[in-house]
């Protein structure tokens, strides 16, 4: 006699979140890489430890510094990631790393199509430094990857706004002048993510809030 | 085209079941899927469809597909070898019909067919996600709504809980068709996403074997062992709505 448990798939749908993160030189400054880790960590944490998810939420992160873009954290369920910090060293190569993340979301192979629609994070702090609008351009139209929900977020002054709202829409980009507001980014990421992660409508995204806004409790999160 | 086979009533198995998924029980909400079955002419037919959830009358639009379909069938099953595709066009204007007042992309669903006509014709149409599988002594086939037959966004290009559906845009090609005459027993199978996300292809052929199997039980308590193992789904985490039909039948 046939089970339905052997004709069906034993694992939740996934919910993909791609992290692409600058690792320029410059990051290294002012403290905005070691408050990258940190987010970071209690992102990929809390991923992990969603315990109520419906869907199962899945972590790549990719790096882009120095000359190209690599995978720092190849695409796998949050709660199999293991995090090394990550370090910063030389230009700003963002068209290599939308190339990147275009190539992996266009997998079917990792990306199935059961998943949920993925999320991509862009977090920069400078001006690319290579040729990145024909990736950008490529990435809004692929059929696949043009159907992410992106964020960005520039860190610093000289992040290149533009950019980045090319990328994802100008009311889906927040600059971050400080430590806390970085954390708050992350936080909404963290807190969009699971709430769909638990919801009967996870390819629906919340608004992203203004991260500028003191409430008067920063200080408890340190 | 003539046939030289024909069933009787006796040797058509026509069962099913819908159950209200647990992201929508959660909520508070209702069953956004539907399912209906029938005789017209002759014919034995069933529907499944699915509302889009995103939709504010995607329930309303299910349901009006199902009667949709049965108000084609009952035009289109009077004259023994009409094409598939009068039988979409009836489809679609008479969903439109059944949605008004409410305009049709408030009522989005996806909507799949299939009809058994007493000549011996099989007649399947499919809008949308879902899965059409069908068996016959030459094998399987089917389609899967993600799967590159599936009209231009084909296989790969969209995620979960993202397809066409009628209230959408899209032409008359993004419609599967297919129209043949089996010899000796056959079964057809139509299931909602919330089924066919969890069932990979490579499985779809055990699928069948299983859901033929339950045509095995007494006739009044088919619908009640499909709608049992819907509620039980295995898959962790799963969501959707569901809805499964099943048309099994035995030629002369």
């Amino acid at each position: 006699m046939i089970r339905l448990r052997d004709v069906t798939v034993s694992v939740p749908r996934p919910l993909p979140v791609l992290m692409l993160v600058d690792v320029s030189g410059s990051m290294a400054e002012d403290g905005k890489l070691s408050a990258l880790n940190i987010a970071m960590r209690d992102m990929l944490r809390a991923f992990a430890e969603d315990d109520e998810a419906t869907a199962e939420i899945h972590v790549a992160i990719i790096a882009f510094g120095g000359r190209t873009a690599r995978v720092h954290v190849p695409l796998q369920p949050a709660r199999t990631v293991t995090f090394e910090a990550l370090t910063a060293t030389g230009h700003t190569p963002l068209g290599a790393a939308l190339e990147l993340v275009t190539r992996i979301v266009d997998d079917a192979e990792l990306i199935p199509s059961r998943a949920y629609r993925p999320t991509i994070v862009l977090v920069s702090d400078g001006v690319p430094t290579d040729a990145w609008e024909e990736p950008l351009a490529r990435l809004l139209a692929s059929p696949r990857a043009s159907k992410a929900t992106r964020l960005a977020l520039a860190v610093g002054d000289d992040a290149e706004l533009d950019v980045l709202e090319r990328f994802a829409g100008a009311e889906y980009v927040r600059r971050a002048h400080e430590a806390r507001q970085l954390r708050r980014f992350f936080s909404f990421v963290t807190m969009s993510v699971t709430v769909r992660s638990r919801s009967s409508t996870p390819n629906q995204l919340e608004p992203l809030p203004d991260l500028g806004v003191d409430d008067g409790f920063d200080d408890l999160l340190e | 085209m003539a046939s030289t086979t024909s069933w009787s009533d006796e040797t058509i198995a026509v069962f099913g079941a819908s159950v209200t998924g647990p992201g929508h029980r959660r909520a508070g909400e209702l069953n956004q899927d539907a399912w209906r079955s029938g005789r017209a002419h002759g014919a034995r037919w069933v529907a499944v469809c699915d509302g889009m959830g995103s939709r504010v009358h995607a329930r309303h639009g299910a349901r009006a597909a199902t009667r949709a379909a049965r108000d084609a069938v009952k035009q289109w099953a009077r004259v023994p070898d009409a094409s598939s595709a009068l039988l979409v066009r009836l489809v679609e204007v008479l969903w439109r019909l059944n949605v008004a007042p409410h305009p049709p992309d408030a009522c989005a669903t996806t909507c799949l067919i299939g009809v058994v006509q007493p000549h011996g014709r099989v007649t399947v149409a499919a809008l949308g996600d879902g899965l059409v599988a069908y068996r016959d002594a030459d094998g399987d086939d089917g389609r899967d709504g993600r799967d590159g037959r599936d009209g231009r966004d084909g296989r790969g290009a969209r995620f979960s809980n993202e397809t066409l559906a009628l209230g959408c845009a899209h032409h008359m090609n993004d419609w599967f068709t297919r129209s043949w005459t089996p010899s000796g027993s056959f079964t057809l199978v139509l299931a909602t996403d919330g089924i066919s996300d969890d069932v990979p292809p490579e499985r779809v052929g055990v699928f069948l074997d299983w859901a033929g199997g339950l045509a095995s039980v007494a006739p009044r308590a088919r619908g009640a062992s499909v709608r049992r193992a819907l509620h039980t789904w295995p898959t962790p985490g799963h969501i959707d709505d569901k809805t499964l039909a099943i048309l099994q039948g035995a030629f002369a």
